[in-house]
């Protein structure tokens, strides 16, 4: 395969849009009559309504509906969706029963001509409940566990390996609640033509998949939905599937017969669009006293909700990362009186990754070893899960990329041997894994008579800069300046894509630019035209008036082929940090980052730093500061708010160096690129406490680090 | 009707002086630039300049629009990143593309106003100043450190202004639009004609409103309200004789701006970076910070040590420490309202510290805070008074620790006592700040860090 896509850096193509207030994320959107939705949630964590008052409220001025479940329209396609949960429990049907499964569940919608409005009216409804016995805590519940349909137990070899070698190592890790938080409160927007046609603006990471779910849900035809997702403001995962509430006030909506607005509050979006759950993980790990890993056992438990299972690979990795012989790995699920987890950014990898790489750096340790170079003891040349050759693998220079850029073997191995001024001093790093995959993809592309192209997909772009990964894309292919090329996405009319997830957009929409355009440029000779020195080489009017048409068109289906069943396909990140540990408060302080990709073929250079920077970030706070608490006396949350749910500040974030490998991936697709959401966020967290355990000589296997911990005896 | 400017537009409104800014800047205004992300002053998405004329000099200042009342805009001039948008992007604007420093998009509008109101700000410019300008700018994708490198871009630039006025300069370099060159002259115009509007007497009152809008925004945006944040007599902060005094609607910024303060706590700057972020400094009042009567409340803490006196409406004179009578329960009628407090300034031979320990950096609820004031005479400690927040159920007064302290000679034998006893007088509670262990452990660490600061030679033991 051809292999031109060079890496030049160029700077947004909405960037434009961005600083100037100019870009409309969906709240933006309005539409003639629109309408306010306000929801009112449920303040107990199990049991059922015995009687809402609503009367006040539909009194209450600009009020045009009260809906609650005893006068909610039926949503038909739920009523045919039999699935159950692992529990056996009854599934999630908003307004559409009595009972309350989580607490923050919607009880009703209070709709009216202005926000304002709606907003005091929801104040004024009134609810009796009948409570039951909640259960929100997973450690106390930790026995209750389900067998999830996917993901169960894997195992190689010796099943007992791990603990019968000569040096054992036996650990227990706990990861809290964490809660993407994006900038931009999530909610919908629906305006109806009648009884089977409707438009929605919406936050998602993919309007064709919410197309699908409102088609669905309301059993219409596929052209009747449209949905329009242009800008996006932060998603990490939560925008990974339509959510009950946007369906019941796109049905509300239809009802009034009225466009329906709701954005959610912030305490909201604690509740009603996931979370990475709270997960209880123990690793047993065997190795010889040379350091070569004899056997490894990995086991996670994680929680989900009563009404839906919820899965990710937390002891996926465990699996191939490291040419262990014997690996026994186990995964579980304990459904809880809460509201359904979501993948966040580094799905289940992220959750596993801080058991594993912590206790490898435990083990190397134990069999007194520098844990990079037991790391490259136990490298796995091909995975040892699948035996398939990796289709690239970088991974050993990039550990001497990162070590040398930090100065890693300059530093005292000893823990709590350096120090400056009065803070202990710590080195530690990790390795992050995560799937590169290429699902399917549509593009259309359109050159016009004054040789501007036009690139059409229904992907998305949530921040990473998709937009300006397939300019540069189409750039490298036809040539054409920047300023001639305009991608269009977020509106599911366009040619379809998947989601915006699993780090996958550019390997999938950018093979989609990149075939569409070398089409067009077969398209183009065989009509006598050509691209030469950024120009349409030709004349393309003549072309195009003798065509009738007021632009060349060509529409590409692209997609993976048998290569993604002989080659394991991962992306990879080293993560280096030193760390400052003050010994009288037990404050941590990332002070250095090194991060290395080996993500292939790096396409848009200043997009793809700034989402390692921002994944390594998204890092420190899921190792120091992020931690969704609940009070389990009420089952609800006391830190719903971004006061108190620690995302990181600025001066939480110290420089951080990033290095790509930048080797294209000759494998994956045309551009050799692999994904980089994921690992950037990947490992981070186990980088940090390896080094708080450098810094200090204690191990902290309880996320967040936080300094009560460090100082604990 | 209230009456102000909106970027270069006259407003006249007649809409209820409660609705939070935001509201009506998105919903009535339309400019959606400005966006919504958490609605408690958190996050700074939502981050606008207010320009006031102070002294008869334009000055403006950051404010988070979500907790502004519309009632605060009254005779001044709000800007939104519509207006400070032009044909050609401003070199904020510019330098934050260049350096990819936006990713979702969705807080950039915030970072832009915070960098622009760093530009229009009298104080000296400087790199850390710049980068102190967004503390109240959360960005979730994260782009912070390129967000920095713009700031140490914008702040290069902002030097060359030398002695020309921030607003002048803006224009020239076409920071901002040239329509500001104007706007001193029209906000002169418009305070002439205003007319305050008669506030009823037992109405609630509203200073900053970065409390109340958290506490109950549905409750007051249709009420009946006070607006105490700009009234003179509430306003000002001077001395008198050895006294210090200030106006009960003076906000965090004002007293890190004041000459007075300046002067004698030299270390001032570090104390209040610690505070919350920059728009809420400069919306949120001090007396509003007693009032709100938080057990970990920061300038509450800080004027505790300090021995504030404070002054009601009806004349009433009550020491700050006898504020607190329970939780959240004030020895003060209804309709009672701070107008003015004093402190005695510290002389020469009295030292001030205040520290404070949070989860995060900054933008953060402390987990424990203190601060301490202690005279010295001849080598020997004559008065001690030291206050802590976080570890009971209102803000208080160490007194049998300040006691103990008094007529003796600081040492480390004496410190490792000291932080003994006040361990007696707090009753801490684990939660989502720290177990309570911890707690006491900070609270004598930070016993022992104002000492360590106080007395560099000390050798004390931690």
């Amino acid at each position: 395969m051809k292999n031109d896509i060079q890496n030049k850096p160029i700077n947004r193509v909405d960037g434009r849009a961005k600083v100037t207030g100019a870009a409309k994320y969906f709240a933006e959107i309005e539409v003639p009559g629109m309408t306010h939705c306000v929801m009112v949630t449920s303040t107990i964590t199990r049991g059922s309504i015995t009687s809402i008052d609503t009367k006040q409220a539909e009194r209450a001025p600009g009020v045009l509906a009260v809906l609650t479940h005893l006068n909610m329209p039926a949503i038909p396609g739920w009523a045919a969706d039999n699935s159950k949960p692992s529990s056996g429990g009854e599934k999630l049907r908003l307004l559409g029963s009595d009972k309350i499964l989580f607490n923050g569940q919607p009880i009703a919608l209070v709709i009216a001509d202005t926000l304002e409005r709606a907003q005091y009216a929801a104040t004024l409804v009134k609810t009796i409940y009948k409570k039951e016995a909640h259960k929100t805590d997973l450690a106390k519940h930790k026995t209750e566990v389900h067998m999830p349909s996917r993901l169960g137990d894997y195992s190689r070899g010796d099943a007992n390996a791990h603990s019968t070698a000569p040096v054992t190592l036996k650990a227990d890790y706990v990861i809290p609640i964490e809660v993407h938080n994006p900038m931009e409160l999530h909610g919908v927007l629906a305006l109806w033509d009648g009884e089977d046609k409707v438009t929605v603006w919406t936050k998602t990471q993919g309007v064709k998949d919410t197309q699908e779910t409102i088609t669905a849900a309301f059993k219409l035809e596929e052209k009747n939905v449209q949905v329009h997702s242009e800008f996006v403001g932060g998603g990490f995962g939560m925008g990974l599937r339509t959510w009950p509430q946007d369906i019941v006030v796109i049905a509300a909506a239809k009802k009034l017969k009225r466009p329906v607005k709701l954005v959610m509050t912030r305490q909201q979006m604690f509740t009603m669009v996931g979370y990475r759950p709270y997960t209880l993980q123990h690793i047993s790990m065997g190795a010889t006293a040379d350091g070569k890993l004899s056997g490894m056992y990995h086991e996670a438990i994680g929680e989900t909700a009563s009404y839906e299972d919820f899965t990710e690979a937390t002891v996926r990795m465990t699996r191939f990362m490291y040419a262990c012989p014997n690996v026994t790995t186990k995964y579980r699920i304990v459904p809880l009186d809460r509201g359904v987890p979501i993948w966040m950014r580094g799905p289940g990898e992220a959750t596993g990754a801080f058991a594993l790489e912590s206790a490898i750096d435990e083990m190397a340790y134990k069999v007194n070893m520098d844990p990079v170079e037991f790391r490259i003891l136990n490298f796995a040349e091909t995975d040892p899960e699948r035996n398939k050759p990796f289709s690239s693998n970088h991974l050993k220079e990039a550990y001497q990329l990162g070590a040398e850029k930090i100065g890693w073997f300059k530093r005292n191995r000893q823990p709590r041997s350096m120090k400056e001024g009065d803070w202990l001093v710590g080195y530690g790093m990790s390795t992050g894994v995560f799937g590169a995959y290429r699902g399917g993809s549509t593009c259309r592309a359109q050159l016009n008579g004054d040789g501007s192209l036009v690139l059409q997909s229904a992907t998305a772009d949530i921040g990473p800069g998709t937009g300006t990964a397939m300019v540069q894309i189409a750039h490298e292919v036809t040539g054409l300046p920047i300023e001639k090329i305009r991608f269009e996405l977020g509106d599911s009319s366009l040619p379809p894509s998947g989601s915006q997830g699993g780090s996958a957009t550019v390997s999938t929409v950018g093979s989609a630019v990149y075939d569409v355009c070398t089409a067009l440029k077969e398209m183009m000779a065989a009509k006598g035209l050509s691209f030469e020195n950024g120009a349409v080489k030709g004349n393309i009017k003549d072309v195009l008036a003798a065509d009738g048409k007021p632009y060349l068109e060509v529409t590409k289906e692209s997609k993976g082929g048998a290569e993604q069943q002989k080659y394991s396909m991962y992306s990879f990140s080293i993560h280096f940090t030193e760390v400052h540990v003050h010994p009288g408060t037990g404050v941590v302080r990332v002070k250095r980052v090194v991060t290395v990709a080996d993500s292939g073929r790096i396409v848009s250079p200043k997009t793809a730093a700034s989402q390692m920077i921002g994944g390594v970030t998204g890092g420190i706070g899921m190792a120091l500061t992020e931690e969704a608490i609940i009070d389990h006396r009420y089952g609800r949350f006391v830190n719903n708010n971004l006061a108190d749910y620690h995302v990181p500040v600025s001066a939480d974030v110290p420089h951080i160096e990033t290095i790509f490998i930048d080797k294209p991936d000759p494998i994956i697709n045309p551009m050799g690129s692999k994904g980089m959401g994921e690992i950037a966020l990947i490992g981070f967290s186990a980088a940090v406490a390896n080094a708080v355990y450098h810094a200090t000589g204690k191990r902290i296997r309880e996320l967040p680090i936080t300094p009560d911990k460090i100082l604990a005896v | 009707m209230l009456r102000f400017i909106l970027n270069n537009e006259d407003i006249g409104t007649t809409l209820s002086p409660g609705m939070p800014l935001l509201d009506f800047i998105r919903y009535h205004q339309h400019l959606t630039g400005t966006k919504a992300g958490c609605n408690e002053g958190d996050c700074g998405a939502c981050t606008i300049l207010i320009g006031d004329l102070h002294n008869g000099e334009l000055r403006y200042r950051s404010f988070t629009s979500c907790l502004t009342p519309l009632g605060n805009a009254r005779g001044k001039h709000i800007v939104t990143i519509e207006g400070v948008s032009m044909p050609s992007l401003n070199p904020i604007q510019q330098a934050l593309i260049d350096n990819s420093a936006t990713q979702c998009g969705f807080c950039t509008p915030g970072f832009v106003m915070s960098l622009a109101g760093f530009c229009l700000s009298r104080q000296v410019p400087k790199r850390r100043r710049a980068i102190a300008a967004i503390d109240g700018n959360i960005c979730r994708c994260t782009g912070y450190k390129s967000i920095e490198k713009t700031a140490s871009i914008i702040a290069n630039f902002v030097k060359q202004r030398n002695e020309t006025d921030p607003v002048t300069f803006a224009v020239e370099q076409q920071i901002l639009p040239s329509w500001f060159s104007g706007i001193e002259e029209r906000l002169k115009k418009l305070t002439l004609s205003l007319n305050g509007e008669p506030a009823a007497a037992g109405t609630p009152i509203v200073g900053g409103g970065t409390d109340l809008y958290v506490q109950k925004p549905e409750d007051i945006r249709e009420q009946s309200l006070r607006f105490f944040f700009d009234d003179p007599s509430l306003k000002g902060i001077s001395r008198q004789g050895n006294k210090c005094i200030f106006g009960a609607s003076s906000t965090a910024t004002d007293l890190l701006e004041s000459a007075v303060m300046q002067e004698y706590f030299p270390q001032l700057e570090n104390y209040i970076k610690l505070v919350s972020s920059t728009p809420i400094r400069n919306m949120a009042t001090i007396a509003g910070n007693f009032i709100n009567a938080s057990p970990i409340g920061d300038l509450t803490i800080f004027f505790l040590a300090l021995d504030t006196t404070l002054e009601f409406n009806t004349g009433r004179i009550l020491p700050l420490r006898q504020l607190y009578k329970g939780y959240k329960q004030l020895n003060k009628t209804e309709e009672e309202y701070v107008c003015r407090c004093w402190f005695e300034l510290p002389d020469k031979d009295t030292l001030f510290h205040f520290e404070k320990v949070s989860k995060r950096t900054h933008l953060d609820i402390a987990s424990v805070n203190t601060a301490i004031c202690i005279r010295m005479q001849d080598g020997y400690i004559s008065k001690a008074r030291i206050s802590a927040g976080g570890l009971n159920p209102v803000p208080g007064l160490l007194t049998d620790t300040a006691a103990f302290l008094e007529g003796q000679i600081p040492d480390d034998a004496l410190v490792q006592q000291a932080c003994a006893i006040a361990q007696k007088e707090i009753s801490p509670i684990s939660d989502a700040r720290g177990t309570a262990d911890y707690k006491r452990l900070l609270l004598e660490q930070l016993i022992k860090a104002h000492f360590i600061t106080l007395f560099p030679s000390l050798p004390i033991q931690v």
